[in-house]
C-alpha cells in the first residue's frame, strides 16, 4: 500500500495515544491523592483499611495497564522502520498465567471481605443503644425506648402530624418513648443499634463518617450496629431515591461523651 | 441479483433485508441517543450550576423548569430517562439490534437472518416502545421518575412522586414493546447462528463479534421475561389494586395504602436478575467489535482466540448468578450477600482473560491508527479502569460505604457504558463502508475520537472522588450537605467536560450523515480485512452475495502469516 | 399553545395507550356542563342581604404544640420563638379560629364569574399563610416560596387533580388552578411535615374564614333560603338552613364540642 503521509499520520496517533494514557495514569493518582473518605468516627476502620488495600492492588493494575498498553501503542505504531506484525497468538503459559493469577489475586479480597461483612452483620451486644429510625418522605424521626428499653407499638392508621411514627400510646411499652425528628443522639463507646423502618417508599440509612449504610424497606425491619468512637456532629444522608425532596432528608447525628450524653437524656428524655 | 425493484415502503420502511433492518435500528438508536445525551446535559447543568435561572429554558420545559430554575422532580425525571434511555434505547439497540442484524449474516455467510419477518416485526415493535417513552415526558406530572431501577413503592404509588402517575405507566408500557423486541431479536440471532453458517464456518472459526452475538442473544431471551414479568405485575400493583410489591402500611400523602403482603425486594430480584445480565448484552458485543477492529488494524490475530470465547461464555454463564451484589445493602440475607461476592469477583478471572488478550495482541503489531482502531484501543483503557473499579463493589464490605454513590455511576460509565460506546463508535467507523459503500470522514473522525476519549475521562474518573467522598448519586443538590460542599468545583469540572463531550458527537452526527452521500467511497474489502463479510461486494444487496455463498476454509483472524506473502488471508480464501 | 400541545399528547398517548393499558384516567377537560351555558347570576346589591355568625368552641381546646423546626436548619433560623401548631386555635371566650364557612346549598343553578384576582398561597418561615382559605372554580392560585429551602405543595385532593411540584428555592412561584368543586383540598409539604393547609373549592364567592375571635361574615348574598356549612380540620362539619330576607342579615352560629 502506498501510504507513506498516512503512516507518518499514524505515528502521531499512536504516540499521541501512548502520551494521554499515561497523562490520564499521572493526573488520575495525583487527583486521587487529594481526596480521601470522610473522616472516619466509627469503629468500622476495618472497612477503610480494605478499601485502602483494594486501592492499593487495583491502583496498582490500574497504573501497569495503563503503562502497558501506552507502551505497546508507542512502541507497535506502525510507521517505525522495518515494524512488522507477528502471527504468533497462543501461549497455553501465558494464558494460564494470567488467568489464575488474577484468580490467586482475587482469593484474599473474597476471604477478607468476607470475613469483614461477617462482622459488620454482627448481632448487638446487650448493652448497645438501641432506637428506631423512621424514614419518611423527607424526614427521619428517631424513636428513644425510654428507661425500659422496650420500643412501643406502632400503627399504621395512627400516623398523624403529632404522632409521626404511630406510636401506640396504649401499648405500656410506648408511655416511655419518645420521638426526636432529623436529631440523633449517641454516646460515644458504646454499640449503637440503630433499627430502621419506613413508613412510605424505601430510603438508605447513610452515615458517611461512620462506613454505615442499609436500606429502609417498606414492611421490613432492618438493622445497623456500630461503634461511635469520636465525639462531634456529623451528617445523616438518604441514598435511596425517595422522592422529589430525596436530596433533603438529612438529619444530624451528635456524639457526645457518656456524661454529656446521661445529662442530655436527663433534660430531653420525659419523665426522666 | 436480479430483483424486482421494490417500493419505497417495502425498501426502506417495512424490509425483511437484515441490512436496512439494522440501518433502522442505528438511525433509531441515534435518535434516542441524542435526547439521551440532551438529559444528561441537563442533569450536568443542574449538578454544576445547582438551581441557577436559564430563563431560556423555560420555552423548552415550561413546568421542568418554570422561570428557569429546574424543579427536583424534574431533574429525578431526568435522570431516570436518561438512564431508561440510554441503557435500552441506544446500547442495547445499536449494538445487539443494530450491528446484530447487519452483521450476523454477513459473518456467517448467510442470505438473511432465519426470520425476516419476525426480524421486521421486532423493530416495528421497538418503535412505538420508544415513541411512548418519549412522549412521557408531556404527560401530567412528567416522565417516570422512579430511576431507571424503578423501585416500589416509589415507582408503584401515583402520589409518591409526580413521575409516578401517567409518567411511569407509560415507561412501563415502553419498557413492555422493548422487551417484545428483544426477544423476538434474541431468538433470531440464536436460530440464524446456530442454523445458518456457510459451509466451512465451525463455530470456532467464527468472528467474536458473532459469538458475542449469539451469547447476547441467549441472555436476552433468559433475562428480560423477567423483566416483563416485573413490569405486568408492578402495572398491576399500579391500576389493579395487587400487591406484589407493595406490604401493608405504606402512608404516602396522608392516606394509608390498602395493600399487604408484597415486598419491594421481589421487584430488585426480577429486576436485577435482567439488570445484570443487561449489563453484559451491551458489554459482550463491544468486545467483540473491539476483537475484531484490533486484530485488523494490529494485522495480528486475536490472541488466545480459544480463551477468549470461552471467557465471553463464562461471563454470560456468570452474569446470571451475581444479580444479588446490587443489594447488598437492601436488607436483603447476609448470606446471600457473601454468596454473590464470590460469584461477582469471579468475573474478574474472564474479565482479566480478555484484556491480556488485547495487550498481547497490541504488543507485536504494526498498528494502523485509523478512527475505528482509535476507538478500540480506547475500549480497552475504559473496559480495564471501570473493571478495576467493580472489585471495590462487588466486594460487599467495601461495597457499604460506596453503594449508591458516584463511584458507582463513575464505575458503570467506564465499564458499561464506555467500553459500550466506545465499542459502537469503533463499529461505526470500521462497517460503516459495508453499509453505505462509502467511508466516513477519518479526519473528522479522529478530531470526534480525541474530543470523546480525553472528555469522557474527564467527565467520569473524577465521579470516583465524588464517591470516595461520599457523594450520593441521584441528589439534586449536593450543597445541600455540608461535607459535600467542598466537592462544588469537582462538580463544575464534571459539567464543564460532560458539555464538551456532548458537543464531540455532534460532529459525529454530522459525519455520519454526510458521508453516506459524499464520503469516499470504498472497496468490498478497504480494511484488508479478513473476516467473511468483506467479501461482499462494497454495497451488499438483497441477499448479500452476488453469486454463490463462498466456503469458508480458515478462523476469521488469519494476519501476518509468515508463509504468505499478502499479510492477510480472507476466509473465504483457500 | 400549551393547550394545543397538551390535547395533541392525550391524542397520542390515548392511541398509545389503547395498545396496551386501557387510556387511564384521559379525557377529563371535558369541562363543558349544563351550569357553565347558564348565564351569570345578578345579584343586586340594594337587595343583597348577610350572613354571619361565631364558630365556638365549647370545652377545654387541645394544647397548641412547640413545632419542631430544628427538623429543618433552614426554617428553625428565621423564628425567634417556637412556632406553636395551629390545629385548634381560640381566642379566650372559646371563638374558634380557622373554620371553613360557606354556603352549601341553596344556590343550585346559578353561574358566578371567576375572579381575575388569585389567590395566594404564600410559605413563610416554613408555615402556610394562610392555613385556611377558599377559592373559586378556575380561580388561579399563585403558591409562593418565600423561604430560602426547598417546599414541595403536595395537594392531595379527591375530586380535583393531586399535584405535587417542588420549589427548591426562593421566590419561586406556581400557578394552578381547580376543575371542581371540594370542600376541603389538603396541603402538605412533604419536607416539612408540620407544614398543612386547606382550601375550600367552590363555583361561587359565597364562603368565609373565621377570624381570631370565631367570627365572619358573607356578604352581598341575594336574599333566599340557604343551607350553610361549616368545616373545621379537627372537629368536621356541620351545618344548618338560614334565610336571608332582602337586603336582610342571617345568622349562622356554630358550637363545637371539644372532645378529648
Amino acid at each position: 500500500m502506498a501510504d507513506e503521509p498516512r503512516a507518518k499520520e499514524g505515528g502521531f496517533q499512536g504516540v499521541a495515544m501512548a502520551i494521554s494514557l499515561w497523562g490520564i495514569v499521572l493526573l488520575s493518582v495525583f487527583f486521587f491523592l487529594r481526596y480521601d473518605v470522610p473522616e472516619l468516627a466509627s469503629d468500622r476502620g476495618y472497612l477503610d483499611t480494605l478499601f485502602y488495600v483494594i486501592l492499593g492492588i487495583t491502583g496498582a493494575a490500574y497504573i501497569l495497564y495503563q503503562v502497558a498498553l501506552g507502551w505497546v501503542i508507542y512502541r507497535f505504531r506502525g510507521n517505525r522502520a522495518g515494524a512488522a506484525s507477528s502471527h504468533w497468538h497462543e501461549s497455553h503459559k501465558l494464558e494460564w498465567t494470567w488467568t489464575l493469577g488474577t484468580a490467586l489475586i482475587l482469593v484474599p479480597i473474597v476471604w477478607t471481605g468476607l470475613v469483614h461483612w461477617e462482622r459488620v452483620k454482627a448481632p448487638a451486644p446487650d448493652d448497645a443503644v438501641a432506637v428506631m429510625a423512621v424514614g419518611a418522605q423527607f424526614q427521619w424521626d428517631f424513636q428513644y425506648p425510654g428507661a425500659d428499653g422496650e420500643f412501643g407499638r406502632f400503627d399504621p392508621q395512627l400516623y398523624s402530624i403529632e404522632n409521626q411514627i404511630g406510636l401506640d400510646r396504649d401499648d405500656p411499652a410506648a408511655s416511655d418513648d419518645w420521638v426526636l425528628t432529623n436529631q440523633l443522639v449517641l454516646p460515644v463507646g458504646r454499640p449503637a443499634r440503630i433499627l430502621l423502618r419506613s413508613k412510605d417508599v424505601q430510603h438508605a440509612f447513610f452515615l458517611p463518617n461512620f462506613r454505615v449504610k442499609q436500606d429502609l424497606v417498606p414492611g421490613m425491619l432492618t438493622e445497623v450496629v456500630f461503634t461511635p468512637v469520636k465525639t462531634g456532629s456529623y451528617e445523616v444522608a438518604c441514598a435511596e431515591l425517595c422522592g422529589l425532596g430525596h436530596y433533603r432528608m438529612r438529619a444530624f447525628l451528635e456524639v457526645m461523651d457518656e456524661a454529656d450524653y446521661q445529662a442530655w437524656l436527663a433534660e430531653n428524655a420525659p419523665g426522666s | 441479483m436480479a430483483h424486482a425493484k421494490e417500493s419505497f415502503i417495502s425498501k426502506y420502511i417495512f424490509s425483511f433485508d437484515h441490512k436496512m433492518i439494522g440501518k433502522q435500528y442505528f438511525t433509531l438508536a441515534m435518535i434516542m441517543g441524542f435526547i439521551g445525551g440532551i438529559l444528561a446535559v441537563l442533569i450536568r447543568l443542574q449538578l454544576g450550576f445547582p438551581s441557577q435561572p436559564w430563563p431560556f429554558l423555560e420555552n423548552l420545559f415550561p413546568v421542568g423548569m418554570a422561570s428557569g430554575i429546574m424543579t427536583p422532580e424534574f431533574y429525578v425525571s431526568l435522570f431516570t430517562m436518561h438512564g431508561t434511555i440510554m441503557v435500552f434505547f441506544l446500547l442495547s439497540l445499536l449494538p445487539v439490534s443494530g450491528f446484530g442484524n447487519f452483521l450476523i449474516p454477513l459473518q456467517i455467510g448467510a442470505r438473511d437472518m432465519a426470520f425476516p419477518f419476525l426480524n421486521m416485526l421486532s423493530f416495528w415493535t421497538v418503535v412505538p416502545g420508544a415513541i411512548i417513552i418519549i412522549i412521557s415526558f408531556f404527560v401530567e406530572g412528567g416522565a417516570a421518575a422512579s430511576g431507571w431501577t424503578a423501585y416500589p413503592p416509589l415507582s408503584a404509588i401515583r402520589s409518591a412522586i409526580p413521575g409516578s402517575g401517567a409518567g411511569q405507566t407509560l415507561w412501563l408500557v415502553g419498557m413492555i414493546f422493548f422487551v417484545a423486541s428483544f426477544t423476538m431479536g434474541g431468538l433470531n440471532f440464536v436460530v440464524t447462528i446456530l442454523n445458518l453458517r456457510t459451509k466451512g464456518l465451525r463455530l470456532m472459526r467464527m468472528p467474536l463479534t458473532t459469538w458475542a452475538q449469539f451469547v447476547v442473544g441467549i441472555l436476552g431471551l433468559l433475562s428480560f421475561p423477567a423483566l416483563a414479568a416485573g413490569a405486568i405485575l408492578l402495572t398491576f400493583d399500579r391500576s389493579l389494586g395487587t400487591s406484589f410489591f407493595l406490604p401493608a402500611g405504606i402512608f404516602i400523602g396522608d392516606t394509608l395504602m390498602p395493600h399487604e403482603g408484597g415486598t419491594p425486594l421481589l421487584w430488585q430480584h426480577l429486576f436485577w436478575f435482567l439488570g445484570h445480565p443487561e449489563v453484559y448484552i451491551i458489554m459482550l458485543p463491544a468486545m467483540g467489535f473491539t476483537s475484531d477492529v484490533l486484530a485488523t488494524f494490529c494485522r495480528r490475530p486475536i490472541f488466545g482466540y480459544r480463551s477468549m470465547v470461552y471467557a465471553i461464555m463464562a461471563i454470560g454463564t456468570l452474569s446470571f448468578l451475581v444479580w444479588g451484589h446490587h443489594m447488598f445493602v437492601s436488607g436483603m440475607s447476609p448470606f446471600l450477600g457473601s454468596l454473590f461476592v464470590v460469584t461477582t469477583l469471579a468475573i474478574a478471572i474472564p474479565s482479566a482473560v480478555k484484556a491480556f488478550n488485547w495487550l498481547f495482541t497490541i504488543a507485536k503489531a504494526k498498528i494502523r491508527f485509523t478512527t475505528a482502531a482509535l476507538f478500540a484501543l480506547a475500549v480497552v483503557s475504559l473496559f480495564v479502569t471501570g473493571g478495576l473499579t467493580g472489585i471495590f463493589l462487588g466486594t460487599n464490605a467495601t461495597d457499604i460505604q460506596l453503594h449508591d454513590t458516584y463511584f458507582v455511576v463513575g464505575h458503570f460509565h467506564f465499564i458499561m457504558a464506555g467500553a459500550g460506546l466506545f465499542g459502537a463508535f469503533a463499529a461505526v467507523y470500521f462497517w460503516y463502508p459495508k453499509m453505505f459503500g462509502r467511508k466516513l470522514n477519518e479526519r473528522i473522525g479522529k478530531i470526534h475520537f480525541w474530543i470523546t476519549f480525553v472528555a469522557y475521562y474527564a467527565v467520569f474518573f473524577p465521579m470516583h472522588y465524588l464517591g470516595v467522598a461520599g457523594m450520593m448519586r441521584r441528589i439534586y443538590d449536593p450543597n445541600v450537605y455540608e461535607y459535600l460542599q467542598p466537592l462544588q468545583p469537582v462538580n463544575l469540572f464534571i459539567t464543564i467536560s460532560a458539555f464538551v463531550l456532548f458537543a464531540g458527537q455532534l460532529l459525529f452526527l454530522w459525519n455520519y450523515f454526510v458521508s453516506m452521500r459524499r464520503g469516499e467511497t470504498a472497496t468490498g474489502n478497504p480494511w484488508d480485512a479478513a473476516g467473511l463479510e468483506w467479501s461482499t461486494p462494497a454495497k451488499p444487496g438483497h441477499g448479500n452475495w452476488e453469486g454463490d455463498i463462498p466456503e469458508v476454509h480458515r478462523w476469521p483472524y488469519d494476519y501476518s502469516r509468515p508463509d504468505r506473502k499478502r499479510d492477510f488471508v480472507g476466509q473465504w480464501e483457500s | 399553545m400549551a393547550a394545543a400541545n397538551r390535547s395533541l399528547v392525550l391524542a397520542l398517548l390515548c392511541a398509545a395507550a389503547l395498545l396496551a393499558a386501557g387510556c387511564g384516567g384521559g379525557g377529563d377537560d371535558s369541562g363543558s356542563s349544563a351550569v357553565e351555558s347558564a348565564p351569570l347570576a345578578a345579584v343586586d346589591p340594594a337587595t343583597a342581604g348577610t350572613i354571619m355568625g361565631r364558630i365556638a368552641l365549647d370545652g377545654e381546646a387541645p394544647e397548641a404544640q412547640a413545632i419542631q423546626m430544628a427538623a429543618d436548619p433552614n426554617c428553625a433560623r428565621m423564628h425567634d420563638a417556637p412556632v406553636m401548631t395551629e390545629f385548634v386555635v381560640t381566642d379566650m371566650d372559646g371563638g374558634l379560629q380557622n373554620a371553613f364557612v360557606y354556603i352549601k346549598g341553596g344556590l343550585e343553578g346559578m353561574r358566578f364569574p371567576t375572579p381575575s384576582e388569585p389567590v395566594t398561597l404564600n410559605q413563610q418561615g416554613c408555615i402556610y399563610l394562610p392555613h385556611v382559605f377558599g377559592i373559586q372554580v378556575g380561580q388561579e392560585l399563585n403558591i409562593l416560596n418565600s423561604d430560602q429551602t426547598l417546599h414541595n405543595i403536595h395537594a392531595t385532593p379527591a375530586a380535583n387533580q393531586e399535584f405535587n411540584i417542588g420549589q427548591p428555592v426562593m421566590n419561586m412561584s406556581t400557578t394552578r388552578t381547580f376543575d371542581e368543586v371540594e370542600v376541603m383540598v389538603p396541603f402538605k409539604c412533604d419536607v416539612h411535615r408540620w407544614m398543612n393547609s386547606y382550601v375550600g373549592v367552590l363555583d361561587h364567592p359565597y364562603f368565609a374564614v373565621s377570624g381570631m375571635d370565631g367570627s365572619f361574615s358573607i356578604g352581598n348574598v341575594p336574599p333566599g333560603d340557604y343551607t350553610v356549612g361549616v368545616w373545621h380540620e379537627r372537629f368536621g362539619e356541620q351545618e344548618m338552613m338560614v334565610t336571608v330576607a332582602p337586603s336582610g342579615s342571617a345568622e349562622a352560629s356554630f358550637t363545637y364540642t371539644a372532645t378529648e
